[in-house]
């Protein structure tokens, strides 16, 4: 059999998945004289939260007259060292980096430093005091959950949901939460009867481990805190078999189930993180790095290693059965999938 | 010593053949009576309660129904690791039909969707089936970038977002509060299962006398039929006496595990029975003496990939509808577990030898560690430790059984 044909068909697919995989966006206008350049690498651009992020990153950059350049490494950090030095060569202003791994990407950010760009490390941390940090505050994501539900129920047997337990993230929501309940915890008021972590957030895993909780407790369970909105369906499949939904149950990223359960009154709290948000403050700050202005309203933030790095950090929002418009507002849902099956007490966007 | 043990076997084998059992079946039985009966005590007796029996059968139906196909997969000397990713894709399919393409309270709704669920599991068997038989590719190569694709294609249909709710009807399927056929049908079910299995082992007699082969004692028949009588009236109690929430209505049998005691007994009477069945285990035993005996191999293959693929439709159904949502995540690492349990049940991972009710006595072994160290509140990180060591722990005692029996 002749392979040379085959070859060279696997050769010249591979040459174009290499050429398109660089993702470089060569469509681009070229770099007209005197615009500003600001420089984005993405992670993995291919899930969906990113393009929300991407247009509050473009709303703040347009009007004040910056360009926007991006790639995106799809999930390799090789690529995304390889990225950066691309977008650094075609002459950034400043350069927003959402890391793939917070350690790799260290060689980046040096050469970013040789040549003069200011670096943002966006979302995910990057261990250098070189960079300024703007994400969401993991710690107060956990805080405001914990808040939401104690506003409704101070008391009573908890049941703590937490999430895959190989992930650091975890540490940080429960470190909120604990904010909120260790006190209450210490005055007798709360007990947490059973705590379990669900491998791979998976939804399926919550709900069959929610059933073992209920059953050793016999269904004397006052309040559900879960972590995610993912495993917090899992647990109100789990409730909804005991006639049990409608007890205090929390979760995180407004998915937009669970934002239909809290129209519902099934839910009571999910953390919302507006990421459009952060795009824009990371514009924002994007600009004032370039033009060598310090960047308004950081704090110092400590990293792992203890490296010192000026900080944005956004509060998420809390969104429950009385501010269910501002997921309106935000176009992040329509009213329809809001209101979806709601049909007594509707929440104020439904009426 | 290994003339102790050797004795031993003897006169377990001997006991076995009495009861008509086949050993294996009869120690994995064992086993599983011991764990609960632990289980029961380290929980403080909440394991062998109507309440847990009932979440037991529910959680095991998902992977039960899955493990009946990796059975027949695994003995025809092929593996699929895309049955975890391929449940996922197809919920997040069935639930955007239901809830986005079919308009979600029509009263055909959920049947058409259970069939479009089952028709896509059913495809993308054909479609690896293919690819492993007529392409000659490996099946683990074909089945773990099933793996990815599908777990990936589970999330771009929908951007990962998750879809719900869904069709009341649909949702009966997964066995929640409605979704059981309550206490009459339930004694009714229980009762025509007693009568055909007597039915059958007495037709076997007459079978075996028409023949004139040598005659079981008539005892030892009522000894077989009173055991599994027993079995049966007990879970069917047990069911029946777990009160729906705050009422006297006792639940009865969920609907998945109607559907999966139903899939178990037709593949089982398959597998063992039917010429296809025999043409696997021939095929998984030697493919080229099957090849050479007239069997055609590949379409075979195709075959037994395609029932896989319409088990993993089933599975989907159960799971969408047990949650009540369409999630990208579902079914993630559930292929492991499955193969696990095929394994566990006394699945050669060589091929040609295993038991479709093994298997589902291995998902029934695994499920129980599970659910009960939960109830005992066992951290996570240690409740997958002690699963990884039961795994290596029963298959060490199959292959220490069949090297005894080889001597």
């Amino acid at each position: 059999m002749n392979l040379r044909p085959m070859i060279r068909f696997v050769a010249l697919g591979s040459a174009a998945l290499f050429a398109a995989g660089f993702g470089i966006s060569l469509s681009e206008p070229a770099n007209a004289a005197g615009t500003k350049r600001v420089c984005v690498s993405w992670r993995h651009f291919q899930e969906e939260r990113w393009r929300i992020d991407e247009a509050g990153i473009k709303s703040v950059l347009e009007p004040a007259g910056y360009t926007y350049v991006s790639a995106d490494a799809q999930s390799d950090p090789q690529k995304q060292l390889t990225d950066v030095e691309s977008l650094l060569s075609s002459k950034c202003d400043a350069a927003i980096i959402l890391a793939q791994d917070s350690k790799a990407i260290m060689p980046a950010v040096v050469g970013a430093r040789a040549a003069g760009v200011p670096v943002i490390a966006y979302d995910v941390p990057i261990d250098s005091s070189d960079v300024t940090f703007i994400s969401f505050d993991n710690v107060s994501v956990g805080r405001l959950m914990a808040e939401a539900m104690v506003k409704v129920k101070d008391n009573g047997k908890w049941v703590k949901i937490d999430g895959d337990a190989t992930m650091t993230i975890i540490n940080l929501f429960g470190a909120g939460q604990m904010q909120v309940i260790q006190p209450l915890i210490d005055a007798g008021k709360i007990k947490i009867v059973a705590q379990q972590n669900i491998e791979n957030w998976k939804p399926d895993l919550a709900q069959a481990a929610m059933e073992q909780i209920l059953t050793q407790q016999n269904n004397e369970v006052d309040a559900v805190l879960v972590m995610n909105d993912g495993m917090s369906t899992g647990v109100a499949a789990a409730l909804s078999t005991q006639k049990m939904l409608g007890i205090p149950l929390s979760g995180q990223d407004g998915d937009k189930t669970v934002l239909n359960r809290i129209a519902k009154k099934q839910q009571t709290v999910t953390i919302w993180k507006n990421s459009y948000l952060l795009g824009a403050a990371a514009a924002k700050a994007a600009i004032q790095m370039a033009e060598s202005k310090p960047v308004t309203d950081s704090k110092p933030f400590k990293t792992e290693t203890g490296q010192i790095q000026p900080s944005l950090l956004l509060d998420p929002i809390a969104i429950t059965y009385d501010n269910l418009n501002l997921v309106i507002d935000a176009k992040w849902i329509s009213k329809d999938e809001l209101c979806n099956g709601v049909t007594k007490n509707p929440p104020a966007p439904c009426k | 010593m290994s003339k102790l043990a050797f004795r031993a076997r003897k006169i377990s084998d001997q006991i076995a053949q009495a009861a008509g059992l086949d050993v294996r079946l009869l120690a994995m039985l064992f086993m599983m009576a011991m764990i609960w009966i632990i289980l029961h005590f380290l929980t403080g007796g909440l394991f062998i309660t109507p309440r847990n029996i009932f979440n037991l059968s529910l959680q095991i139906s998902v992977v039960g129904i899955m493990t009946c196909g990796m059975v027949l997969v695994i003995v025809a000397r092929h593996i699929d690791l895309s049955v975890g990713s391929q449940i996922g894709f197809i919920s997040v399919f069935g639930a955007l039909m239901q809830n986005s393409w079919l308009p979600i309270d029509s009263g055909s709704t959920w049947w058409i969707t259970s069939l479009a669920m089952l028709g896509l599991g059913m495809t993308i068997g054909l479609a690896q089936g293919m690819l492993v038989a007529f392409a000659g590719i490996p099946s683990f190569v074909v089945t773990l970038g099933g793996l990815l694709f599908f777990r990936n294609a589970a999330f771009y249909i929908n951007s990962g977002v998750t879809v719900a709710p869904l069709n009341q009807t649909f949702q009966l399927l997964g066995g929640g509060l409605e979704g059981t056929i309550g206490v009459f049908w339930s004694w009714i079910f229980c009762t025509l299962a007693i009568a055909t299995l007597t039915l059958l082992i007495m037709r076997s007699r007459q079978r075996r006398y028409a023949h004139r082969m040598s005659r079981r004692p008539l005892s030892k028949d009522v000894l077989m039929i009173s055991i599994w009588a027993i079995i049966i009236a007990g879970f069917t109690s047990m069911l029946n006496s777990y009160m729906q929430p705050k009422t006297d209505i006792g639940m009865g049998i969920p609907i998945p595990v109607l559907i999966l005691i139903g899939i178990t007994i037709i593949m089982s009477a398959v597998a063992r029975k039917h010429r296809f069945g025999r043409h696997v285990f021939a095929m998984g035993g030697s493919i080229e003496n099957a090849d050479l005996a007239g069997i055609h191999t590949r379409k075979l293959t195709v075959l037994v990939f395609m029932l896989m693929g319409i088990l993993c439709g089933l599975a989907s159904i159960v799971i969408t509808a047990r949650l009540n949502a369409g999630a990208s995540v579902t079914g993630s690492m559930t292929e492991l577990n499955v193969i696990a349990a095929a394994v566990i049940g006394g699945t050669s991972l060589a091929g040609g030898v295993g038991t479709v009710y093994g298997g589902i006595v291995g998902a029934l072994i695994m499920q129980s560690l599970e659910s009960g160290m939960i109830l005992m509140g066992v951290p996570t990180p240690l409740q997958r430790m002690v699963l990884a060591l039961v795994l290596i722990i029963a298959v060490w005692i199959d292959v220490v059984y069949r090297k005894a029996r080889r001597i």
